[in-house]
């Protein structure tokens, strides 16, 4: 406040020293130098008397805020660095962890690539023994059906043939021998 | 109740009208002329088919009864059939009276199956024989069978003798089966 008040008076000392040439300037030359001189005098005389302390109140205020802006800032820069530490200590947490975690994918990929392999193997090795089977089954279904024709046609040939060749003499043996026959499991 | 016990129990009781008479045997001959004529497959039919009445079939087997003479016990009997709308049965009765009566008489029936009829002294050869086997009286029953083409086959008191071709044939077949 105090500065203010004698700031404001600082106007006013101007004026009055600067009328002083206008009452002096009548002589001109050299006198005309000595009032300027002498003028200026009175007014940094002023200026030093009246501005000065406010001057220095003012400035050391505002080195005050500047210190004070100064702390500030780097008390958030600090702030912002360990902010920054932090983030980068993070990140590098976060690095090592995404790398366990892809290890740990990776170790696991590598295991279910094992097991399925294993497991394809296993099935191929299952289908081939079924096929195997399979393919026996048909092979012994198929010789046997064979088999059972070429019985049944060897057997109804010689069925025909017996047809063909059996004669009253043939039946009449026949008749004689299952006769026989009785007759000795009767007497035994 | 199955057909075959109802036929019997008809059978049973002629047999012991029979039996009471002294005319079992007769009634069992009987049976057999008039069982000859139901061979003809129009005479089953219409005993069979429910669309002739009573009075039909009665009419029938009277006029049947005049080309066959049969005993009054044995015309009341297939009246009786016909009545009681059994004489569909008439095939399983005559069956189950003979061998009623061939248990009665402690004789056996002996069904002997040849392609072509045995000679007499060949059928009296296995007469003699099954009688010496059985211990009892054998009746010769001579079924012709072709399907065996040689030998014989006697199936006598639940047993069967079984001398057929047809039978090596078989037996021949399941051998090479079991070998294959």
């Amino acid at each position: 406040m105090m500065l203010r008040t004698r700031l404001n008076a600082l106007p006013a000392a101007a004026l009055v020293l600067c009328s002083t040439p206008a009452l002096a300037g009548g002589d001109g030359g050299f006198s005309t130098v000595i009032w300027h001189a002498i003028n200026l005098a009175i007014v940094l005389g002023l200026v030093v008397h009246f501005a000065r302390k406010p001057i220095q109140r003012a400035m050391k205020a505002r080195a005050e805020n500047i210190t004070r802006a100064i702390d500030e800032a780097q008390a958030l820069h600090a702030d912002a660095k360990a902010m920054l530490d932090d983030y980068e200590g993070r990140i590098a947490a976060l690095d090592s962890e995404a790398a366990e975690i892809l290890a740990h994918y990776r170790s696991e990929g590598e295991k279910e690539k094992a097991r399925l392999i294993a497991e394809g193997e296993a099935e191929a090795k299952r289908l081939e023994t079924e096929a195997s089977r399979t393919i026996a089954n048909e092979l012994s279904r198929a010789k046997q059906a064979l088999e059972v024709e070429v019985i049944d046609l060897a057997v109804s040939a010689a069925e025909q043939a017996i047809r063909e060749k059996l004669t009253p003499a043939d039946h009449r043996r026949l008749t004689s021998e299952y006769l026989s026959g009785l007759e000795e499991a009767a007497s035994a | 109740m199955r057909e075959t016990t109802i036929a019997e129990r008809y059978a049973r009781a002629l047999l012991d009208i029979g039996v009471e008479r002294g005319n079992f045997e007769q009634l069992g001959r009987e049976l057999d002329r008039v069982s000859a004529l139901f061979k003809a497959e129009d005479l089953r039919e219409l005993f069979r088919n429910p669309k002739f009445t009573s009075d039909d079939r009665k009419q029938v087997m009277a006029e049947l009864l005049r080309r066959v003479m049969v005993s009054p016990v044995c015309r009341n009997f297939l009246f009786l059939l016909v009545d009681r709308d059994r004489i569909g049965l008439f095939v399983h009765v005559v069956e189950a009276y003979h061998r009623l009566s061939d248990r009665h008489a402690g004789r056996l029936r002996a069904q002997v199956t040849v392609p072509r009829r045995l000679s007499e002294p060949d059928a009296a050869r296995l007469k003699t024989v099954l009688q010496k086997v059985t211990g009892q009286t054998v009746i010769i029953e001579q079924i012709e069978d072709p399907e065996i083409i040689g030998g014989v086959i006697t199936r006598i008191d639940g047993k069967i003798y079984d001398g057929s071709v047809r039978a090596q044939l078989d037996a021949l077949r399941a051998g090479l089966m079991t070998g294959a």
